[in-house]
């Protein structure tokens, strides 16, 4: 059965929160730019544009194997947003002055293509492959290699914006 | 359910002064990764403001010991009217920044997190004996590995601590 876990509602989504100037383009191309290179199938949700409010809700997918897949959603949140023009190296550049939320949140897809939901049979062995076979398989390799993932963006987005906190040991 | 024990609460730093943030969260995460912990930052939050940047992020480190026992650290750090100055050092000129700096430690054990003991059926009723015999295990057969493993949270929060006060040398009138 398709199975999806949602691991945000462990509290293991990242919320990153910046007021001031930043280049608002810049940092859209940016993301998605480093989404894609790394073979994530990307979508757009949501784009809406309400004064005071810009929201984006993106979705990135990447399937593991045959049975998991990954899925990063972001949402972008931009409140009373001023387009200001500041020099930069010598060169007038458009930016955004505003308040920034960025919500980072990760799910583990398992059964996809519904492959396990054929039959009543299918169904028990996959509560007995996710429950005793793949039990550690689920954690280190699908939801620690996510976690960390998200990690490396998280860190690349503040890096982007300036902020003082983009560092990364791990 | 799970039991969860607060080895040290409420542990702080205070500093006003000359200090760089980005040393400062380096210093926590390298420290973190080099123990074994987990990296889970909750949010982080940076405001520019007409007298300087407001950052505030919650870090929490974490650590399954094993499928019965997690530890975790919680880590507030506050810093206000945070301005970037520019100082000369051994006469090489470096960025650094000066404001306000407050961190909290927290720490906690949480015990049956998989909440395997917790598993009740409501026709049997199982949850009152697995509950008893959970609490005779953590008081008679457990205690001795949980105060170690209260031993070690102390010990590492401590580490930390010790660490980003180094940094800020605030050891200096110790002795």
């Amino acid at each position: 059965m398709t199975h999806i876990t949602d691991f945000s509602a462990y509290g293991f989504n990242r919320i990153i929160k910046y007021k001031g100037v930043f280049d608002f383009d810049g940092l859209y191309k940016f993301v998605r730019k480093w989404l894609t290179d790394r073979d994530w199938d990307f979508f757009e949700i949501e784009a809406k544009e309400k004064p005071p409010w810009i929201i984006y809700k993106w979705m990135a997918f990447k399937k593991i194997t045959f049975y998991a897949a990954l899925q990063i959603k972001i949402n972008f949140r931009v409140w009373e947003p001023k387009e200001v023009i500041i020099l930069k190296d010598g060169q007038k550049k458009k930016m955004m002055d505003a308040r920034l939320k960025i919500d980072l949140s990760g799910a583990q897809i398992t059964d996809y293509d519904g492959d396990f939901e054929k039959s009543a049979f299918l169904k028990k062995v996959e509560t007995f492959l996710n429950a005793y076979v793949l039990y550690h398989e689920n954690l280190l390799k699908y939801f620690d290699y996510l976690d960390y993932y998200m990690h490396g963006l998280m860190t690349e987005i503040k890096d982007y914006l300036g902020m003082e906190t983009a560092s990364n040991a791990y | 359910m799970a039991d969860t024990i607060f080895p040290m609460v409420d542990e702080r730093i205070e500093y006003e002064g000359l200090f760089s943030m980005k040393e400062v969260f380096r210093i926590l995460d390298k420290y973190f990764r080099q123990k074994g912990y987990d990296k889970k930052i909750v949010f982080d939050e940076e405001y520019h403001t007409e007298t300087g940047k407001y950052i505030h992020v919650k870090f929490t480190p974490y650590k399954k010991v094993d499928d019965y026992i997690r530890i975790m650290m919680r880590i507030w750090i506050y810093a206000h009217n945070l301005i970037e100055v520019e100082k000369e050092l051994e006469g090489k000129k470096i960025k650094t920044n000066q404001g306000k700096l407050l961190m909290i430690f927290d720490s906690q054990m949480m015990t049956d997190y998989r909440e395997s003991w917790s598993v009740s059926d409501p026709e049997l009723g199982f949850k009152p004996i697995y509950f008893l015999i959970q609490v005779l295990m953590e008081k008679y057969i457990y205690r001795k590995r949980l105060a170690h493993w209260e031993g070690v949270i102390r010990h590492t929060l401590i580490g930390a601590k010790t660490e980003v006060a180094s940094y800020l040398n605030l050891n200096k009138f110790l002795y």
